[in-house]
């Protein structure tokens, strides 16, 4: 009987594998990875128990508030606000910006996970191919994508390998070639007239490769790309030869995958100290999608990327670098499913082809503005009373006095109505069908994404079409008849309030102040959290939401899994226990917690291979 | 409709980096080469995939045996040409995925095709497809591709486990991905493929080719060398990732060859904009494909498991959510039609099937122009293979799985008829298709446990 009340949460198609679902299975596969993650939060919070309503929705408890929250709405510090260039740099209380507090006791003795082999996704291949070799075509947007595990495109059991990846891989090698020999001179930085071909061509194996492969040459490698590189010139010619190395470069294993063999020997048993090349491609990776650039490069040579100030400092200067913008943009358009949002047709004349990408374009803005340019908050990324808008797009929003032209710049919106990043109508727009909103999509995205639940598959046997249309009672009575009974309730008694709290936002993810002709009921009550209670609308479960120590500790999983494209694993406690805490005691200030993943364990460590270990 | 075969004015040569040379057509292209003829006939598999199950009695047909009456799904197929090449399966299951439980779409995606249960999630090793194009290698012209795995909006909703059916071992790294791009399948199929070319000019660019496929060749071996060269320094795991790369490469590196085949060249696809435009598309690249002998084993997925393609633009009558509806529909099996059709996803059900019924039908049609010489056409010497990852939508049941072959690859399979299989698993079928396309040897496939040799009904 549990099983068919799981299964329920399918109702309105809304299934949870749509979110994260590393294999497309909810009842299996996901349920491991959740409980790994609940299983971290439960030792940070043991008073909570669990229940069993609906499989996966963790029960109800009396858990902590926790850390310090922010009072009210705070507001966005002006961009690019003067931070000193200095390691542990201020971005306010606490004065240790990302630095983390000691390791729980025992940690040093813990094992570091195994970091498995991860290859360039294609948007990281296309950042690196812009960055070696300033080519900005973007083949990687051809290539076949990569699964989503753990939420995220970047894991390393998400890069799916068949014929055809290779090929791609090739095709695009070729391409990037032939407009890189079109431009040879800029290419070998190198006067061939007066040093001579050969003089050059050794040059540029040595710059271009350090680069290539974000480490430098070793002798016997060297020597092969120069033996490569003359047998090719006597068989064709110079140019081509240099074709052909830049066409090894980008096809070579050390390119495309993120190798990390780490130090000669190991400091402490079960772990391997990564090398500096190793750590600054992480950070760059991390804080920029992308190759080092040529300061991390000559941090990495020089040796100074051994301390965790030094780590971090590094990590600072990436992050607020433009490029940092499109980490975090990466981030929560996975997070937010915003790619989503790009292929949303409404049959309303008001959702003109044009909007879709105009709320891209709002939630990424917003993202960037408040995690990097602004107070950092994940408070202010769920309620703050301002948004980032064009003319046309705040029109579609019938902002009172909308600025003019086409620049986004921020918005204030009405505090009563208008809730962070929960209320974008890009996000309240994909969680809706074509007539009518959708509780069900929305309260699984508080539940998935906000509380890291795992809600499972539906059964076969649900009717799981939708109501039909009755101007006579409300959606949410029409949802609630149908999901009550007995086996439904399970699931969607923790689902459907999270919902109906945003019935305030149409099909077109706009406000709405009735329901058809019926008045709208958006009060309801949250339960299996660290923050239980009724709320009366989306702003109050905002609220809650914004102080929730469960809600946190979801965005930190979230982060550790992206930074390191795995799940967290048993030896990852001592490594999220501190992201968590830390996390907490700024208040929640995800800036800091993305930089404050480069100073810990996992990062610096892998876990040592039979063969690793014994190098 | 067959644009595929049409000649077209200039065959197009198509060398490295995407460049095109024109050349004159000759007229030795047309019919297959001497050489070609001799090869005797190659035997080829397709294997369509359709999401969230059928319809049973929309799709079942009423008697068995060669005089059964077309069912109303695959009216589509029931033409004087078609119709004798059509042998519908019942009784067929999947006893891999009913051992693994879980999810109906996720069992079944990743049984179907490997006769395995899966594992964390993703296939538990090779598929069927897969296995057939790998014990080809020997026979298949130099230059040729071993598969061409082909898609619809395969990873458009979904991208994980349900949006893949074929792997080459087990586990997510192992998956083959479905190309959704017509255009991307043209040139993996056809940009090495170089008609005859008599004259100097036509010399010179065959040189050219030769020269930039040379250099190509070079490059892949000296980075097959650096996987060789970081070998043993990672963990299992890892190493086979890197292992399986280097394989890939290899293959790459051998299969570049200028001449892959002598044949009339398709027009290169346009830019497809919907749906079944690029499943046309793919479609014609699987006929020339086949024509030219460039390969002889085939995907071709629409959408992926559980997917929520809306119909209704090419299949009128069929709006709404396909996965949803599919759910909302009731099972049919042993009850009138009144009773097991509801709100009438039954019959939106039933016009999507038959609208993919259409477009088998455009696809067998093609083969059934192919010239295999001796009278006998591609489609003689072919299996398609339509499947699908449930059986009912409403009970995602693994049994009476609604699987149908069109073809008889070349005299070895009975056409034809409606055939009870009697609970066969499908690793059976296969052991059935593998013998079909004449493997030595190959007495089981996926878990031996569910195997118990050929289905003697379907051997002609």
């Amino acid at each position: 009987m549990r099983f068919l009340t799981a299964h329920l949460c399918h109702l309105e198609g809304m299934h949870a594998s749509r979110y994260s679902a590393p294999a497309g299975e909810t009842c299996s596969g996901r349920t491991h990875s959740g409980w790994t993650g609940l299983r971290a939060y439960f030792r940070l919070l043991p008073m909570l128990t669990l229940t069993v309503g609906c499989h996966g929705i963790i029960g109800s408890g009396e858990g902590p508030t926790g850390g310090p929250s922010p009072d009210g709405v705070p507001s966005l510090d002006a961009p690019n606000q003067a931070q000193p260039n200095q390691p542990g740099g201020p971005t306010g209380p606490p004065s240790t910006v990302g630095m983390l507090p000691p390791p729980p006791p025992g940690c040093d003795q813990e094992a570091t996970p195994a970091a498995p082999l991860r290859r360039l996704t294609r948007w990281e291949y296309d950042n690196t191919v812009l960055d070696l070799l300033g080519d900005a075509s973007q083949p990687g947007t051809g290539f076949i994508p990569e699964a989503t595990h753990f939420g995220f495109d970047n894991s390393a059991s998400g890069a799916v390998l068949s014929p055809v990846v290779v090929e791609q891989y090739e095709s695009a090698a070729q391409a990037l070639v032939a407009r890189a020999k079109a431009n040879l001179p800029a290419l070998l930085n190198c006067d061939v007239v007066t040093q001579g071909e050969d003089a050059c061509a050794n040059q540029f194996i040595d710059s271009f490769f350090k680069r290539a492969y974000r480490r430098p040459l070793e002798a016997s490698e060297r020597q092969r790309l120069v033996d490569f590189y003359q047998v090719s010139k006597s068989s064709a010619d110079f140019e081509t030869a240099i074709s052909m190395l830049v066409s090894v470069g980008v096809q070579s294993p050390k390119f495309l995958y993120r190798l990390e063999f780490g130090m000669p020997s190991p400091t402490q048993a079960g772990s391997v100290e990564l090398s500096s090349w190793e750590l600054a491609s992480r950070i760059s990776y991390l804080l920029i999608g992308s190759m080092p650039d040529t300061e991390l490069l000559s941090a990495a040579e020089q040796g100074l990327l051994s301390t965790p100030q030094q780590l971090l400092g590094q990590a600072q200067r990436l992050l607020d670098s433009e490029r940092g913008a499109r980490v975090v943009q990466n981030f929560y358009r996975q997070w937010t499913h915003l790619d989503k949002v790009g292929e949303l047709k409404r049959s309303a004349a008001s959702f003109t082809d044009a909007i879709p990408g105009l709320l891209q374009r709002e939630t990424e803005t917003f993202v960037d503005q408040v995690i990097r340019k602004g107070d950092g908050q994940l408070a202010t990324l769920l309620t703050a009373p301002f948004s980032f808008m064009n003319q046309e797009l705040a029109s579609y929003y019938g902002v009172d006095q909308p600025p003019m032209g086409d620049k986004f710049v921020r918005v204030e919106l009405d505090p009563a109505r208008y809730s962070g990043l929960l209320t974008h109508a890009g996000l309240m727009a994909q969680f809706a069908h074509d007539e009518q909103p959708s509780a069900v999509a929305r309260g699984v995205f508080v539940r998935e994404q906000l509380l890291c639940t795992e809600l499972p598959s539906p059964p076969a046997n649900v009717d799981a079409t939708l109501p039909e249309p009755d101007p006579g009672a409300t959606a949410r009575e029409q949802l609630t008849q149908k999901t009550s009974a007995g086996p439904c309730n399970g699931c969607h008694a923790a689902i459907n309030p999270l919902g109906f709290a945003f019935e305030h936002f149409d099909q077109l993810g706009r406000h709405r102040t009735t329901d058809g002709d019926l008045a709208i009921n958006s009060s309801g009550e949250l339960t299996g959290t660290d923050v239980d209670g009724p709320f009366v609308d989306h702003i109050g479960l905002a609220q809650q939401l914004s102080k929730s120590e469960m809600v946190r500790s979801c965005v930190v999983t979230n982060w550790f899994r992206y930074a390191h494209g795995r799940e967290e694993a048993p030896s990852d406690n001592c490594t999220t226990q501190q992201l968590t805490q830390a996390f907490s005691q700024s208040g929640g200030n995800i800036k800091q917690l993305i930089l404050s993943i480069t100073q810990t364990r996992a990062f610096k460590y892998r876990g040592a291979t039979m063969q690793g270990a014994q190098l | 409709m067959t644009r595929i075969l049409k000649l077209s004015r200039r065959a197009v040569l198509r060398g490295a980096g995407g460049l095109a040379v024109g050349l004159p057509l000759l007229d030795a292209m047309a019919p297959p080469t001497a050489v070609a003829q001799a090869a005797a006939r190659p035997k080829r598999l397709v294997i369509m995939y359709t999401c969230n199950g059928k319809v049973l009695n929309t799709w079942t047909p009423g008697e068995f045996g060669p005089n059964y009456t077309v069912s109303r799904t695959l009216k589509p197929l029931d033409t004087p040409a078609l119709r004798p090449h059509l042998t519908v399966l019942s009784g067929l299951q999947m006893q891999a995925a009913i051992d693994r439980g879980g999810n109906g779409h996720n069992g079944g995606m990743t049984s179907m095709l490997t006769g395995l249960q899966s594992q964390a999630n993703w296939g538990g090793g090779i598929s069927i497809d897969q296995h057939i194009a790998q014990s080809l290698r020997a026979e298949r012209p130099a230059g040729s591709l071993p598969s061409l795995e082909l898609g619809i909006d395969s990873k458009k909703q979904y991208n994980s486990a349900y949006a893949y059916m074929s792997y080459s071992a087990a586990g997510s790294a192992n998956a083959v991905a479905a190309d959704d791009t017509p255009l991307n399948a043209y040139m993996r199929a056809f940009s090495n493929v170089v008609v005859p070319m008599p004259t100097a000019d036509q010399a010179d660019a065959r040189a050219r080719l030769e020269r930039e496929i040379l250099a190509r060749k070079s490059v892949l071996d000296f980075v097959q060398e650096d996987f060789k060269s970081i070998s043993g320094r990672l963990g299992a795991d890892d190493q086979a990732r890197l292992d399986q790369h280097a394989t890939l490469l290899r293959d790459l590196e051998g299969r570049l060859s200028v001449g892959g085949a002598a044949c009339t060249l398709p027009q290169q696809p346009a830019a497809a904009s919907n749906f079944p435009a690029v499943g046309q598309a793919q479609m014609d690249i699987i006929s020339s494909a086949f024509a030219c002998d460039v390969t002889r084993v085939a995907t071709l997925q629409w959408a992926a498991a559980q997917s929520d393609t809306d119909h209704k633009e090419w299949a009128p009558g069929s709006d709404g959510r396909h996965h949803i509806m599919s759910h909302g529909a009731q099972p049919t099996q042993g009850m009138p039609p009144a009773q097991g059709d509801v709100g009438g996803n039954n019959e939106k059900l039933t016009r999507i099937n038959t609208w993919y019924a259409s477009q088998l039908a455009y696809l067998a049609t093609a083969l059934s122009k192919i010239d295999d010489g001796g009278g006998q056409t591609g489609l003689d010497n072919t299996a398609i293979l339509w499947v699908t990852e449930v059986s009912e939508g409403p009970n995602h049941k693994f049994t009476d799985m609604p699987w149908l072959l069109v073809g008889g690859l070349g005299g070895a399979l009975k056409k034809g008829e409606h055939i009870d299989v009697k609970g066969r698993n499908n690793n059976d079928l296969f052991i059935t298709l593998g013998q079909a396309m004449g493997l030595p040897n190959f007495t089981t496939f996926g878990d031996p446990a569910y195997c118990t040799g050929p289905i003697a009904q379907l051997m002609a």
